[in-house]
């Protein structure tokens, strides 16, 4: 679960369950060798490269509940960013890499929180609704999509407009989850349920333009785009 | 600029092996594994045989024989307890359950269970796996308080990843929402 792919597209972190037991792998995808990156007691999850690809943020609950870490690629130094009882995770990279948006139950139900990296406060961003998670940044970094629960329990995706506070539904399932903003900044990928599977639905970031991809069977989940491939 | 993009779609059929697998899969043969809510089974003919009573067939210090847990009729072979949403709670109902599970791992001390937390399929899979963990440490810390070794339980969530039933409802959501207690060698 939780595939997340490296800036320069070569490699791919996800977690697996294979040893019953939740491993972070990084795999390369030309060779298809793969490292365990992650494998403390408890969870090991979320991972999510930096920018710069040199670090991995991940969520890990050896130090007693579900707190997220920075790891260094290269040293393999563990650096703790969130101390608090509640679950922390789901750590998401803003663009310039110096600062992180997670998901934290710390003020009684999911939350997004942001982080400047070097300091210890983290900063509360949703304030509608009780449950608020899965945070992805666009390019530019003004924005998110999320999922939020509404009034009715449906879990949507959302943008949250960053700078001014705002909350837009964009998607009208009942099950919406893994938005994911693809890299020119203008669509959301994201899972839904359609008569009775798994499912991926695009919108546009506007809210305007939505689609159902199409696929022949089985169930599909946690969509993840790959970044550009560079000129 | 469409050549530019590599849209990669990451369709995760389950890197394991996991599907809406039925529990009865898991039942040895001495000890059948009971799917009901918690709630039905705490209060039938068992009841009065409570604490440390299913000693029949128990045998000292052994591996674990399926006898040994006892029949279907036992406590022990209740091995789901159940959970409200977003909610880590053991039930009051369950303390019985437990109370006989922490009997047995106390009177075998080379036995091993893992906890495995679960959660529905509502929101954050990794905010589930969260979840998951908070049940699992929740059972594990009540059966430390009734004086387990905490050595003899390790934990593992897989947050909403295992279903133990399809659906898109509370009916299914209520029984996915649960910590299972597997014993090693099971």
């Amino acid at each position: 679960m939780s595939p997340a792919w490296s800036p320069d597209g070569q490699q791919l972190a996800y977690v697996s369950f294979e040893k019953k037991r939740a491993t972070v792998y990084i795999q390369n995808l030309a060779s298809g060798r793969r490292d365990a990156v992650s494998a403390y007691p408890g969870i090991n999850g979320a991972p999510a490269f930096s920018p710069d690809g040199r670090r991995l943020a991940l969520t890990l609950s050896n130090d007693g509940n579900p707190e997220i870490y920075i790891l260094d690629l290269a040293t393999r130094q563990l650096q703790r960013i969130t101390r608090n009882p509640a679950i922390d995770t789901e750590a998401a990279w803003s663009p310039d890499g110096r600062t992180l948006v997670f998901t934290s139950g710390r003020g009684g139900s999911p939350q997004l929180y942001r982080i400047r990296l070097g300091e210890s406060r983290a900063e509360r961003l949703t304030f509608e609704g009780g449950y608020n998670a899965s945070a992805d940044f666009t390019p530019d970094g003004n924005s998110l999509s999320l999922i939020h629960r509404d009034q009715q329990d449906n879990y949507r995706v959302a943008m949250l407009d960053l700078k001014r506070g705002l909350l837009r539904v964009l998607s009208d399932g009942r099950l919406d989850e893994s938005p994911s903003v693809a890299p020119n900044g203008s669509m959301v990928l994201y899972a839904t349920e359609a008569d009775g599977r798994g499912v991926l639905a695009a919108s546009s970031v506007d809210g305007r333009v939505s689609q159902r991809l199409r696929l022949q069977s089985g169930e599909v989940r946690e969509p993840a785009w790959s970044p550009f491939a560079s000129e | 600029m469409k050549s530019f993009w590599k849209l990669a779609l990451l369709a995760l059929f389950s890197l394991s092996l996991f599907g809406c697998g039925s529990l009865g899969t898991r039942s040895d043969e001495g000890a059948a594994s009971v799917e009901e809510p918690s709630a039905a089974q705490g209060t039938g003919g068992e009841a009065e045989s409570g604490y440390g009573a299913e000693t029949q067939g128990l045998s000292q210090g052994e591996g674990l024989a399926g006898s040994a847990l006892g029949g279907p009729e036992s406590p022990l072979s209740q091995r789901i307890l159940y959970f409200d949403f977003d909610s880590a709670s053991v039930r009051e109902a369950d303390r019985e359950v437990l109370a006989a599970h922490a009997d047995y791992l106390i009177k075998h001390p080379m036995s091993r269970v893992t906890l495995e937390g679960h959660a529905d399929e509502r929101g954050s899979r990794e905010y589930n796996i969260g979840l998951g963990d908070r049940r699992a440490q929740a059972v594990k810390r009540m059966l430390e308080f009734m004086g387990v070794n905490p050595a003899q339980i390790s934990t593992v969530s897989y947050g909403e990843e295992k279903p133990a039933v399809a659906g898109h409802d509370e009916s299914a959501w209520s029984l996915n929402r649960r910590v299972e207690i597997v014993y090693a060698g099971q």
